[in-house]
């Protein structure tokens, strides 16, 4: 009896499989739509706040007033088409761009600038800390911006950031960050937001009143798709389910995706380096020999040729070289027995030659390397005591000395043109520390920087001069070990033409696309 | 000449030889043989690990990345040009080692309370029931979860998260059985005869009612050790550079389709574990909880 | 009342939890750059300045009214991100249970049945060996066979882009097979049962074992029993006696196992709803406790835990309802 029930259910269930099967290969979608994958889901929708992968969607519904040219290292124009700086350089007068329409219709002008700036200010969330130097913004015509500054600051270049920098409609803002958290969106980008399936997708369309204009190649609508698996994510790729994948492949699977027929691999310059912090007030890393000796126990260039699959290269400064400022200066390179001389002459006793590590999850690159080092280490007699956490967890720990490591590696990258990203955010003094992970403390240091900084507005070659200066202190302090520079790899169909990514703007503008059929 | 009476005696037969009991064991009980058997050469490989394993499990060759399967690496090479049949020969001890801790902690947290709530009974029974009952109330994983969150992740938290989240259930089997126990004629005389509580408890009532707990801990201990790669899987367990089957397997699966011997092999590791530790389980029960006894 | 009691102890439990999760949750909460009275304004305001004993009661007040504060990550009221999410995952499982017991059921009692057959044999095998694979090798491969190598079934999330765009409906339970059909969407309910496939092949594989082997040791229980040996005795036909006097006796302690049924997918649901990109509670879990999203971490155990509780809770007493024997006591 019991068989025969079994059995019915057998046939039903192939039934119902085969009923439900029939015609569902993923539904292919028009022609001028592209499909993206993301690993996460927006997390901000407020663009005054927005500070981390959101970015990679919502650039293209978001703009800012000036663009960065990563080529030339220059602010262009965008939502402004000109501007100017007075000789004191504390005030700048930006020209608007005419015919410009927020997606909900509102015009876009000085006074709706004005707006999303002191917003951004006043929120003051995620990146606003950019517009720190502002005094006073004012709208005395319709095209027409002025913004008084307290000290000389490259506004020019702080308008392009990819966080906290962009226009709003005031309309929207006035509804609140509530309101733009449900899903709402209204910029004045090429696309706007159709339809949030929250944890699902997410889907923009054009918008027709763009004011850059359309022509018929270009893409109708963009599906991003919410993919927690890159194994998942490779797959849909490979099937021409999905066009192009946001989020970045571990480096030893890409030479083999390359070779396939159908996927293409663009490589590009990015702005993402991992500094190796040393912590200078920890024992015994606040030895400066031993520190040192840390920096010879490294195999740089592994980790860009191996761990990196050739995509990183050996940096020549602890600032990546696509960052205008950055210096060439002799780094160290991997030599056991330098390690272990210097290591000698520290003083310190080798029943002490023992350092904390913390390495946070989330790229297997980051593992991988702190495996390396300990490995490496153990050649000199340096034991390595390797933690790896969630980011929030350890960024909190290496904060409070207490609790902090001796090293800690990080992915980095600058939030607005400016060598300053690395410089300033992570060697000069702070209390509290926020990502001064090194607890670095030199007033000498300071001094410099602070110069380089009043400069970089008015003078750049004498503020060069200052942050070279500057990355020589980090080195011959050696409070920080510079791994590598990194390359953006971007993963896509090859039927897709135009894919460009820009070191300052975390994403493919999809305008830019097109797709050769 | 015979004596009277001899045809009532009986022709000894001779014994049966080991060889015939031995085939007839095995013929009997095939599945826990051969979980037995396995489990035997996994403990094997874990206890002299160094011995065979082919390279240093933990040394990073670049130039060997990622190379599959082969006479020279049998089970091929990880993304740092490590020897994946050295690291799981390694990654047994750490997995029976989880297996030893988690399943013997629990026992020795459960155990001294279901012994203490089935002995006593009354109020002491009710709070004791009561506060494992809460640990039950979490659906398997949602608890060791969240303590390790809440410690930190790592082997060691994962371990002791596993341990608490367990030991219910080690509480409710030995109470039921000192339950069954108590009642029995020869604890009465022991009392009667003045034995104090606690050695009646620790000479007469433990040793008795120890069964269904060791039934119960060999057949867990297949779980603990999946359940400490699901953790591993999820990121709050095993860490690196620690060679743990679950942490192998999770940390490479983005290559899962490219370079499938760095998942497989970790995977189908515990696979041939937790199966052969089931059977073995599975067997044990069967011999010595005489309710199981095959019914035909 | 025993529920009463054992939640409170449920709600202790995650307290004490809450207030040792690492990673200080207030600076996170504020974001950006918080200043010192930013950060004693914010403890003020979620009562952490009290002493310990006024923090559990607050806690547990809030708790009952549901009141998990907002999530860190999505800016929403964390009762409300469990309100979502949670009907995605009981769709999920609870249509694996019901496979599940369809399924594992029968070849329960049919390995029973046939104790030490090759039929026992094979399906005891074939039960523990589906234990011992780990879920996600499972799940990558089946996603491998029927989307990478034969296209037949979509590889990840409850429904297609294109479909959601076009063929809208509404949520009215949240459940999709059900909504799909009450809006009378018939291509949008085949491609959400299609979804479906997969991520529930892949739990009812990892669960199926562990009831198949316990309707196996009830049902070998059964047959123990003095009466059912007795019936043997008198000659009653064998089929007589196995499927209708012990079959009945197992359906019963039976019910016992769905609700450790659902504990076990809950469990299992982690890891599907993370490799299937299902937008459920399993996944809701993980990512708020790795990334100590502390207030939806709370909410999250305590609603899990409560639900699990309440199941079992049910099961205890359709039990006591269905077996007249306990009736009586």
């Amino acid at each position: 009896m019991l068989k025969r029930i079994a059995l019915r259910l057998a046939t039903v269930l192939a039934a119902i499989t085969i009923v439900v099967g029939s015609g569902l290969a993923p539904a292919q979608a028009a022609s001028k739509t592209i499909t993206l994958l993301d690993s996460f889901d927006i997390k901000d929708w407020d663009p005054a706040v927005i500070y981390s992968s959101e970015v990679r969607t919502l650039l293209n519904v978001y703009e800012t007033l000036t663009h960065y040219n990563s080529e030339t290292g220059e602010a262009e124009p965008l939502l402004a088409t000109d501007w100017t700086v007075s000789d004191d350089g504390l005030t700048w007068i930006f020209n608007l761009r005419k015919g410009v329409m927020f997606h909900d219709g509102t015009p876009f002008n000085a006074a709706a600038a004005k707006a999303s700036l002191d917003r951004t200010i006043e929120i003051d969330g995620g990146a606003a800390y950019i517009w720190s130097s502002v005094e006073e913004i004012s709208a005395p015509s319709e095209h027409s911006l002025v913004i008084k500054t307290e000290y000389p600051m490259p506004l020019n270049l702080v308008a392009t950031s990819q966080y906290g920098a962009y226009m709003l409609s005031p309309a929207a803002g006035a509804k609140g960050a509530d309101w733009l958290q449900e899903g709402n969106a209204a910029g004045t980008g090429p696309y706007k937001v159709r339809q949030w399936d929250k944890g699902q997708q997410l889907v923009m369309e054009k918008f027709d009143d763009y004011w850059g204009g359309w022509s018929d190649d270009q893409f109708d609508r963009i599906i991003v798709r919410f993919v927690a698996e890159v194994s998942t994510q490779v797959q849909m790729l490979r099937t021409g389910e999905a066009d192009l994948m946001l989020s970045t492949a571990p480096a030893d699977m890409l030479d083999k995706l390359q070779a396939e027929p159908g996927i293409t691999l663009s490589v590009f310059e990015s702005w993402l380096n991992i500094p190796l912090m040393i912590n200078s007030k920890l024992y015994p890393t606040d030895n400066r020999k031993f520190r040192q000796a840390l920096t010879y126990l490294m195999d740089y260039e592994a980790i860009g040729r191996d761990i990196y699959g050739g995509y990183g290269i050996v940096p020549k400064s602890c600032i990546p070289q696509s960052m205008w400022g950055a210096g060439q200066y002799d780094m160290p390179t991997l030599d056991i027995a330098k390690a272990r001389q210097l290591l000698e002459e520290s003083g310190i006793p080798e029943s002490d030659w023992k350092v904390t590590y913390h390495a946070y999850t989330g790229r297997q690159e980051i593992g991988q390397i702190s495996e390396l080092f300990q490995a490496l280490a153990a050649q000199a007699g340096v034991e390595v005591d390797l933690q790896i956490g969630e980011w929030g967890v350890l960024w909190d720990k290496q904060k409070r000395l207490e609790t902090s490591a001796n090293m800690f590696a990080v992915l980095w990258w600058a939030d607005w043109p400016t060598p300053t990203g690395w410089l300033e955010a992570m060697w000069h003094s702070e209390e509290p520390i926020l990502f001064n992970f090194a607890h670095y403390d030199n007033p000498e240091y300071d001094r410099v920087l602070d110069e380089g900084i009043k400069l970089q507005g008015s003078d750049r070659a004498a503020a060069i001069a200052k942050f070279e200066e500057a990355q020589g202190i980090v080195l011959d302090d050696a409070v920080a070990m510079c791994l590598v520079d990194l390359k953006k790899t971007v993963l896509h169909r090859t039927n897709l033409t135009g894919v460009f990514y820009n070191a300052a703007y975390e994403t493919v503008s999809i305008y830019d696309l097109r797709r050769a059929e | 000449m015979t004596a009277i009476g001899d045809e009532f005696k009986r022709t000894p037969v001779s014994e049966p030889s080991l060889a015939l009991v031995v085939r007839h064991f095995v013929t009997s009980h095939v599945l826990f043989v051969v979980g037995a058997v396995v489990f035997t050469v996994i403990v094997i490989c874990a206890l002299f690990a160094p011995w065979v394993a082919t390279h240093d499990p933990i040394a990073i060759v670049f130039a060997d990345k990622l190379e599959p399967p082969s006479l020279d690496h049998l089970m091929g090479t990880d993304s740092l040009g490590r020897d994946i049949f050295s690291r799981v020969m390694f990654g047994a001890r750490t997995s029976l080692m989880v297996g030893v801790v988690v399943t013997g902690l629990a026992i020795l947290i459960g155990l001294p309370i279901g012994l203490l709530s089935g002995y006593f009974g009354g109020r002491v029974d009710t709070v004791l029931m009561r506060f494992s009952d809460v640990f039950l109330a979490f659906p398997p994983l949602l608890l060791p979860i969240a303590i390790t969150a809440a410690l930190g992740s790592g082997l060691i938290n994962a371990m002791f998260a596993l341990a608490v989240s367990w030991f219910p259930w080690y509480a409710r089997i030995m109470r039921g059985s000192v339950i069954r126990v108590k009642n029995e004629l020869y604890i009465s005389a022991a009392r009667a005869m003045g034995v104090s509580h606690t050695r009646t408890m620790i000479r007469h009532v433990v040793p008795n009612a120890l069964t269904p707990v060791v039934v119960q801990g060999s057949m867990d201990f297949g779980y603990t050790i999946l359940a400490a790669a699901s953790l591993s899987f999820i990121g709050i367990g095993a860490q690196p550079p620690r060679m743990e089957w679950g942490l192998m397997a999770a940390l490479s699966r983005s290559k899962f389709l490219d370079f499938w011997w760095t998942v497989t092999f970790p995977g189908l590791a515990i696979f041939v574990t937790v199966l052969a530790v089931n059977l073995l389980g599975d067997g044990i029960r069967d011999m010595l909880d005489p309710k199981h006894k095959e019914f035909r | 009342m025993l529920l009463v009691i054992t939640l409170l102890g449920v709600i202790t439990i995650t307290f004490v939890l809450s207030r040792v999760l690492p990673g200080s949750p207030v600076e996170l909460m504020i974001g950006g750059h918080p200043t010192q009275e930013q950060i004693d304004a914010k403890k003020h305001e979620l009562g952490l300045d009290l002493p310990i004993h006024e923090q559990f009661v607050m806690f547990v007040g809030n708790t009952i009214r549901g009141d998990f504060g907002t999530s860190l990550h999505t800016k929403q009221p964390v009762i409300e991100d469990i309100a979502e999410r949670a009907t995605a995952t009981l769709e999920l499982t609870t249509l694996a249970v019901v496979l599940i017991i369809l399924i594992g059921v029968p070849i329960g009692v049919i390995s029973a049945v046939h104790s030490n057959t090759m039929v026992d044999h094979a399906a005891r095998t074939l039960s523990i060996a589906g234990v011992a694979l780990p879920v996600f090798m499972a799940a990558i491969l089946l996603q491998m066979v029927f989307y990478g190598a034969l296209g037949w079934l979509p590889i990840q999330g409850r429904m297609s882009s294109v479909i959601l765009l076009d063929y809208p409906f509404e949520r009215v339970t949240g459940l999709y097979l059900v909504d799909t059909l009450l809006a009378g969407s018939w291509i949008a309910f085949k491609d959400a049962a299609a979804h479906m496939v997969l991520p529930l092949a892949t739990l009812t594989l990892a669960t199926l074992p562990m009831v198949t082997r316990i309707t196996r040791n009830m049902m070998m229980e059964v047959l123990g029993e003095e009466y059912i040996r007795t019936a043997f005795a008198y000659g009653i036909p064998k089929r007589d006696i196995y499927y209708r006097y012990a079959l009945k006796a197992v359906l019963i302690p039976l019910i016992t196992v769905i609700g450790l049924a659902y504990g076990f997918l809950l469990g299992g649901s982690v890891v599907v709803e993370f490799v299937f990109d299902w937008p459920g509670l399993g996944g809701y879990v993980v990512r708020s406790i790795t990334r100590s999203d502390f207030p939806a971490s709370i909410g999250v155990t305590v609603v899990l835990a409560t639900t699990y509780l309440s199941i079992n809770l049910i099961v205890d007493m359709l039990y006591f309802a269905i077996d007249p024997r306990l009736r009586s006591t």
